[in-house]
């Protein structure tokens, strides 16, 4: 380790009171400027930190529920392939498991598996507020993309419309959303390929889906595309 | 610096944007933090929120950790310690004073069951040495997260006195402790 000069007992101090987050606001605002000018100050501070640390040293670890780590990850890389917390918690809602299962099934038993062009992907578009909610899954045997919508609806006079996002390129419109429970909105080959990594979303426009070829109101839901 | 150390060498990953090393990261340490959060701010729900702003800071911040010369487990804690103080104040300042007065001096308060624990690291036996009867003040602004004015109305003195002493105090632990 480097060594510092000395630095004086009253920099000591207010080093330590900068530690604990004693300093007042003005003193803590010019202090700070010293620390990135000053290395005898830092390593100071690093000194009273690891000693400071210390009095967590009898503090008994606690396991954080297991949702959490979830919600980093939800947090801090919201367009990225979930990770497996997530993939569980995909399976959260009945209807989703059972319109997978059925719609597997039946691609698996109806199919050669031969004919099968690509890999399943499926998804649960929700709102923040979990109002809506709404499952989706991808059939490469007839290029389609099924919704089963659980929770929540448009608004009256309005259409819900779907949308699939790419990293660096404008939302594509899959269509406007039927209003029954179930819609099918088909996928051309091309946009079948940029699939894995790709998002739904629904958006709230007027009736007959947007006038301009985006999305023109709120985005209500979203929903990771998984890899099956 | 020990590069030796796997939370280190997790930290500088996590720094590189790899995802595996932070998901190995949080596996190896949230646990401890999640203590400490707890332990500062007594309620499930707020150490739960503060520990998911802990690792997000960890996630933006790993770069950073190199230049402050601190231990690994030590970079942690200090996030995890002062995002829950942060936390605690902004409730208590949004706290009236009278729901402030019936959370002073619950028996047996955090500090003494701390004091209870047989194991005395270094920085313990520094603090206990000032032997003065406000010895517990550097562990309440460290885990309780007492200002100058909370420690001034506790100790009943003027808000200069307390400070005066309390650094006075701090050089005394710092020369305990060899620094």
């Amino acid at each position: 380790m480097i060594e510092h000069p000395p630095i004086s007992p009253e920099d000591s101090a207010t080093v330590a009171e900068y530690a604990l987050g004693l300093l007042p606001e003005a003193e803590a605002t010019s202090f700070v400027a010293r620390l990135n000018q000053e290395p005898a100050l830092r390593a100071a501070l690093a000194n009273w930190q690891n000693d400071l640390a210390t009095l967590t040293d009898e503090i008994d670890p606690v396991q954080p529920p297991a949702h959490l780590k979830a919600a980093v990850d939800q947090r801090l890389f919201p367009q990225a392939t979930p990770n497996l917390w997530s993939r569980i918690g995909l399976w959260r809602g009945w209807a989703l498991a059972a319109t997978l299962t059925a719609a597997v099934l039946a691609a698996l038993y109806f199919q050669p598996s031969e004919t099968i062009t690509g890999p399943f992907f499926v998804t649960e578009i929700r709102s923040e507020n979990a109002e809506m909610q709404i499952a989706a899954l991808y059939d490469p045997a007839n290029n389609t993309l099924t919704l089963n919508r659980t929770k929540g609806g448009a608004l009256p006079d309005r259409a819900l419309e779907l949308w699939l996002i790419t990293t660096g390129n404008a939302p594509v419109s899959l269509g406007v959303m039927a209003l029954s429970e179930q819609s099918r909105h088909s996928v051309t080959p091309i946009l079948a390929r940029a699939l894995n990594g790709a998002a739904l979303a629904i958006s709230d426009e007027p009736l007959g889906g947007s006038p301009t070829g985006q999305p023109t109101g709120q985005v209500l839901a979203t929903g990771a595309l998984v890899q099956l | 610096m020990n590069h030796h150390d796997p939370i280190e060498s997790l930290i500088s990953q996590t720094a590189l944007g790899q995802r595996h090393a932070f998901d190995s990261l949080y596996s190896l340490t949230s646990a401890r933090l999640f203590g400490v959060c707890l332990r500062v701010l007594n309620n499930r729900a707020e150490a739960e929120d503060v520990l998911q702003e802990v690792y997000i800071t960890i996630w933006q911040k790993a770069g950073s950790y190199a230049v402050t010369g601190n231990s690994p487990m030590t970079w942690l804690i200090t996030i995890a310690r002062n995002r829950s103080i942060d936390m605690l104040r902004k409730r208590r300042k949004n706290m009236g004073p009278e729901v402030l007065e019936r959370l002073v001096d619950p028996t047996p308060g955090p500090e003494q069951q701390l004091l209870q624990k047989a194991v005395k690291n270094q920085l313990d036996t520094c603090i206990d040495a000032l032997q003065d009867d406000k010895a517990g003040a550097v562990r309440r602004v460290y885990l309780e997260g007492d200002s100058y004015q909370d420690l001034a109305s506790r100790y009943n003195v003027p808000l200069n006195t307390m400070r005066t002493w309390l650094r006075r105090s701090l050089l005394k632990i710092k020369e305990c402790l060899g620094q």
